[in-house]
C-alpha cells in the first residue's frame, strides 16, 4: 500500500490553477524528489498535503486513510512532518524548548521529561547540541533549518516534506544536511523533498516527479527524468541535459 | 522558593487586615483586589497568549448582571457569584468561537464592540434588567464593617485565585501552547497545536473570575447600571495594569494593579476633574518608558548585568 | 413613498459618514494605526465651527477649510511628536496609546468647553423643499454633497499628486517606497494631518446635524468603525459605499426598532461582518 497518494488533486486560487489534476503514488521508504521551475505549485502540493489549504477537487490519502479537508494539527498527528522554506522557528523560546512543542503536541507524550528526552535526543541528530539554551531568535540561518528538521523529527513522522532545506546554505552545510536526509531516510521514514539544486536531487533521490504549471508533467529516476524532453524543456535547459548527457556517457 | 515565602507573608498580612483596617483603608484593598483579578485574567488570552482582548468589560458587565438578577430572585449570594462564573465562561467560550480566528485590530475592535452590544441589549430589556434605571441589590442583615470585611476577604480570595490560574497556566500544556501561538501561530499549527482549541480555552479562562468579580461588585455597591459595569474602562484599566507590571509574566499585572491603583487614588484625591486626562498621561508614558512592564525592565537590567560581568549564557554545557 | 423618504434620509446622512470614515480609514490602511482620537478631531470641527458662526458670522460650510486645516496641523504634530515614536509597536500598543491620548483630549475639550451640548441655530437657514412628495432637508442635502465633493477631491489627491502617491505607495510596501526615497515618518505624518483634516471638515459639515459635545466623540469613532468595516478598508470607494449602506441600514433600522437604537444596529452589524466578512462589501482585505 502506497504511503501517500493524491488522486486527480486540483488547487485554484481565484483564476489561477495552482494545481492541476495531480496523480501522485509514494511508496514508504521511497525518497521522492519534487522539482519544476519557480511557481510550479511545489510548496502549494507540500501546503496541500499538510492541510493548509483544502484541495479544490480530488483526494488525499496517507497510508489508505482519506486526510484532505483535516486541519494541519491532525495532520501532523497522524505521522505527516513538513518543514518550511522560510524556516518558522519560535523566537523567544530556546531550541530546546522548540523541539520540545512537537513531542508534547504532535507525538502527544504526555510527560513532560519524556519530551524533554525526545528533543534533546533529535536535537543530538541534527547536531544542535551546543545551542540547546540559545533562543531560535539568535541561531545562523544553516542552525535554524537544522532546527526545523529536529522539531519535525520530533513529531515521530512516518512522512517527512522538506521544503528547500538548502536555501542559503554553502556547500559544506550542504553535504552536511544530505549526509542527515539519508541517515533519517535509513530509518525507514518517506522523504518528498522540493529541491532546486540539482546535484542535491540526482544523488539523493530514488525517484523524481517534476512540476509545471501545477500539473505533474513527468516522473521517474534521475536519469529518466533528465533526458526526458519535456522536463529538458520545460526545466532543466538543453545545455544541461547535454552536459549530463556528457557525464553519463563517462 | 523564595518567591513564595514572601508571597505567603504578604497574603497573610492582607488576610489580617479588616482587623486594624478603617472601612477606608478595606475599600481600597477591595478595590486592589477586585483590579487584580482583572488584570492577572487578561493576562491569560492578553499575556500568554497575545491576543489584544478588549472584552473584560463585556464580562464583567454579564457577570455583574448575572449576579444582580439572580440575588433580587432569592438566590443566595456565594451560589449568585457562582452562577455568574459560569454564565460569564460560557458566553465567553461561545464568543471565543465566533472572533477568535480574527487577528489584530480586528479581533480588538470585535471584543471591545461586545461589550456596548451587551450595553444596550441590557439597557432595553428593561423587565429583565430594569433597563437604564438599574438593579437594586437586596440589603445584608450585617454590619458595615462585617460587609466591608466580607467583601474583602471575598476578592482577596478571588484574586488568590486568579494568581494561581496564571501560575497554573504558565506551567502547564495550555500555557506553553498559548505561548507557541502567540510566537508563531502557523507553526503552532504544524507541530500539533489546536489552536482554535487552546485560544477558546484560554478566552474562557480569562473570564470566568472577571464574571465572578463583576458578581461581587455588584453585591458590593448594591447598586448597578448598564454605563456603570460595562464601562469600556473597565476593558482598558486591566490591559494598562498588566502591561505596566509586565504582561506575560506571572505577578506583573498584581503588581501592575497594586502601582495603577496608588496612582489612581492620589489623582482622585487631588486631580478629580482632569483625573481622565492624567490616567491617559499615565498611559503615554508607559507605553514610552515602561513598553515591557516593571518586570520586563528589571529582567533587562538584569540581562545587561550578566553581560556586563563577562560570562554569556549557554555556553557551558 | 414612505420607503423612499427613509432611503433619502439614510443617503444623506450615509454622505456624512463617509465624509467621517474616510479620514480615518486612510490612517487605519497607512498607518495600520486605529485612531481613537478620529471621534474627538470630529467633535473639534464642529466646535470651531461653531465658534466661527457664533463670533464670526461664517457659515459651517465655509468653516470648513478652518476646521480641516487647523485639525491637520494638530493631527501633524500627535502623529509627529507621540505615535511615529511607536509605529512599529504591536496592535496593542498603539490602540492603548491612541486611547490614552483620547482621554487626555476629551478631558481637556470637557473642560474648556464643557459637556453641555450645543447647536447651530441658524439665522437664514435653507429649509426644506418638497419635491415629488419627498422631503429635502436642503441644510442636510448640501452638507451631504459637500462631503462627497471632499471625499472626491481626496480620492484624486491621492491618485494624481505626489504626496499622494508616496501615500499610497507607502500603503503598499513601506520599505519599498523607503528604498525609493520617500520619507516614510513624514508621510505618516502627513498622512495623519490628512485624517485630522478630513475629521475636522466632517465636523463643520455635521454641526447642523448632531449636537455639538465632547460626549459625542465615542458616537463618531463608532460610525468610522462600521463604516471601514462594511465598505472594506484602505480605499475610498469603500469609506462611501459603506457610509451610504450604514446610513441606509440605520435609517431604516430607526423605523423598526426606534431611533434610539441606531449605535447598537450599527455595532451589532459590525460584529457580525467581523465574525462572518471582515473584508466588507468591497471585499478589499485591509491591514491586520
Amino acid at each position: 500500500m502506497s504511503i501517500l497518494e493524491l488522486r486527480g488533486v486540483s488547487r485554484r486560487f481565484g483564476g489561477l490553477d495552482a494545481l492541476a489534476e495531480v496523480d501522485l503514488s509514494v511508496q514508504p521508504g521511497e525518497i521522492v524528489g519534487l522539482i519544476g521551475p519557480n511557481g510550479a505549485g511545489k510548496t502549494t502540493l507540500v501546503n496541500v498535503v499538510t492541510g493548509v489549504y483544502k484541495p479544490s477537487s480530488g483526494s488525499i490519502h496517507f497510508n489508505g486513510s482519506k486526510i484532505d479537508g483535516l486541519k494541519p494539527y491532525q495532520i501532523s498527528r497522524i505521522g505527516v512532518a513538513r518543514t518550511f522554506q522560510v524556516v518558522q522557528p519560535f523566537p523567544e523560546m530556546s531550541v530546546l524548548e522548540n523541539v520540545m512543542a512537537p513531542a508534547i503536541y504532535a507525538a502527544g507524550l504526555k510527560n513532560i521529561e519524556e519530551a524533554r528526552e525526545k528533543a534533546l535526543e533529535k536535537i543530538e541528530f541534527v547536531g544542535l547540541g551546543v545551542e540547546v539554551q540559545t533562543m531560535a531568535s539568535q541561531l545562523t540561518l544553516a542552525s535554524r533549518k537544522r532546527l526545523e528538521l529536529a522539531k519535525s523529527l520530533a513529531m515521530n513522522p512516518q512522512l517527512l516534506l522538506l521544503d528547500e532545506v538548502n536555501a542559503g546554505l554553502n556547500p559544506a552545510e550542504i553535504d552536511k544536511a544530505l549526509e542527515l536526509i539519508r541517515t533519517i531516510a535509513s530509518s525507514g521514514v518517506t522523504i518528498i523533498i522540493i529541491e532546486h539544486l540539482m546535484k542535491v536531487v540526482l544523488s539523493l533521490c530514488n525517484r523524481i516527479v517534476v512540476l509545471h504549471h501545477g500539473a505533474l508533467i513527468a516522473e521517474g529516476t534521475p536519469k529518466e527524468i533528465t533526458t526526458d524532453p519535456r522536463v529538458v524543456q520545460a526545466y532543466l535547459g538543453s545545455r544541461y541535459a547535454d552536459a549530463q548527457q556528457g557525464n553519463l556517457n563517462d | 522558593m523564595r518567591h513564595l515565602l514572601i508571597l505567603a507573608i504578604l497574603v497573610i498580612a492582607m488576610g489580617l487586615l479588616p482587623i486594624f483596617a478603617s472601612n477606608y483603608t478595606l475599600r481600597l484593598g477591595t478595590m486592589f483586589a477586585m483590579y487584580a483579578v482583572l488584570a492577572q485574567s487578561w493576562n491569560i488570552i492578553g499575556g500568554f497568549a497575545g491576543y489584544p482582548s478588549f472584552s473584560t468589560a463585556a464580562f464583567f458587565g454579564l457577570g455583574a448582571y448575572t449576579g444582580a438578577i439572580l440575588q433580587t430572585q432569592g438566590v443566595p449570594m456565594p451560589i449568585a457569584w457562582i452562577s455568574a462564573c459560569l454564565v460569564v465562561t460560557i458566553f465567553a467560550a461561545c464568543l471565543g468561537i465566533a472572533i477568535l480566528h480574527l487577528k489584530g485590530h480586528y479581533f480588538a475592535i470585535a471584543s471591545l464592540v461586545v461589550a456596548e452590544v451587551l450595553l444596550e441589549i441590557t439597557t432595553s430589556w428593561t423587565d429583565l434588567t430594569g433597563g437604564g434605571m438599574g438593579i437594586n441589590l437586596p440589603i445584608l442583615r450585617i454590619s458595615i464593617e462585617a460587609q466591608a470585611s466580607l467583601f474583602y476577604w471575598s476578592m482577596l480570595l478571588l484574586a488568590l485565585l486568579a494568581l494561581g490560574l496564571n501560575f497554573w497556566v504558565s506551567k502547564s500544556r495550555i500555557g506553553f501552547a498559548l505561548r507557541c501561538i502567540r510566537q508563531n501561530e502557523d507553526a503552532s499549527a504544524m507541530v500539533g497545536i489546536n489552536t482554535t482549541f487552546f485560544k477558546v480555552v484560554g478566552f474562557a479562562l480569562s473570564a470566568v473570575l472577571v464574571g465572578g468579580a463583576g458578581a461581587m461588585y455588584a453585591s458590593w455597591v448594591f447598586y448597578i447600571e448598564p454605563p456603570d459595569v460595562y464601562s469600556v474602562l473597565t476593558s482598558v484599566k486591566p490591559i494598562v495594569m498588566a502591561l505596566l507590571g509586565g504582561a506575560g509574566t506571572v505577578f506583573g499585572p498584581i503588581i501592575g494593579a497594586a502601582i495603577f491603583l496608588t496612582m489612581e487614588e492620589f489623582v482622585w484625591r487631588s486631580f478629580l476633574s482632569i483625573h481622565a486626562a492624567v490616567l491617559g498621561l499615565i498611559i503615554v508614558g508607559l507605553i514610552f518608558f515602561l513598553p515591557h512592564g516593571i518586570l520586563g525592565l528589571l529582567s533587562d537590567i538584569k540581562k545587561k548585568s550578566i553581560r556586563k560581568r563577562g560570562s554569556s549564557p549557554g555556553v557551558e554545557e | 413613498m414612505l420607503t423612499a423618504q427613509i432611503l433619502l434620509n439614510g443617503i444623506v446622512l450615509g454622505g456624512l459618514y463617509a465624509c467621517i470614515a474616510v479620514g480615518f480609514s486612510l490612517v487605519w490602511g497607512v498607518l495600520n494605526v486605529i485612531n481613537i482620537l478620529h471621534g474627538s478631531f470630529v467633535v473639534l470641527g464642529s466646535y470651531i465651527a461653531y465658534f466661527a458662526y457664533t463670533y464670526l458670522g461664517i457659515h459651517p460650510y465655509l468653516s470648513v477649510p478652518l476646521s480641516g486645516i487647523i485639525l491637520f496641523f494638530v493631527g501633524f504634530a500627535i502623529q509627529r511628536g507621540v505615535i511615529n515614536r511607536v509605529i512599529a509597536a504591536p496592535v496593542l500598543t498603539t490602540l492603548v496609546l491612541t486611547f490614552g491620548l483620547e482621554l487626555i483630549v476629551n478631558n481637556a475639550m470637557i473642560i474648556g468647553f464643557s459637556a453641555d451640548y450645543l447647536s447651530i441655530n441658524l439665522q437664514n437657514p435653507l429649509g426644506s423643499k418638497l419635491i415629488g412628495g419627498l422631503v429635502l432637508p436642503l441644510d442636510r442635502l448640501v452638507a451631504m454633497l459637500l462631503a462627497i465633493i471632499l471625499t472626491v477631491i481626496l480620492y484624486y489627491i491621492l491618485a494624481r499628486s505626489r504626496i499622494g502617491r508616496a501615500i499610497v505607495a507607502v500603503r503598499m510596501d513601506a520599505e519599498a517606497a523607503a528604498l525609493m526615497g520617500v520619507e516614510v515618518k513624514k508621510i505618516y505624518a502627513i498622512t495623519f494631518g490628512i485624517g485630522a483634516f478630513m475629521a475636522g471638515a466632517a465636523g463643520s459639515l455635521l454641526s447642523l446635524v448632531f449636537p455639538i459635545s465632547p460626549l459625542n466623540g465615542t458616537e463618531f469613532l463608532g460610525i468610522a468603525f462600521v463604516v471601514c468595516v462594511l465598505g472594506g478598508l484602505g480605499s475610498i470607494s469603500g469609506a462611501i459605499i459603506g457610509g451610504l449602506a450604514l446610513g441606509a441600514i440605520q435609517s431604516f433600522g430607526a423605523l423598526w426598532f426606534g431611533p434610539e437604537h441606531g449605535l447598537t444596529i450599527a455595532f451589532a452589524l459590525l460584529i457580525l461582518l467581523l465574525i462572518f466578512k471582515p473584508t466588507g462589501i468591497m471585499g478589499r482585505k485591509g491591514y491586520e
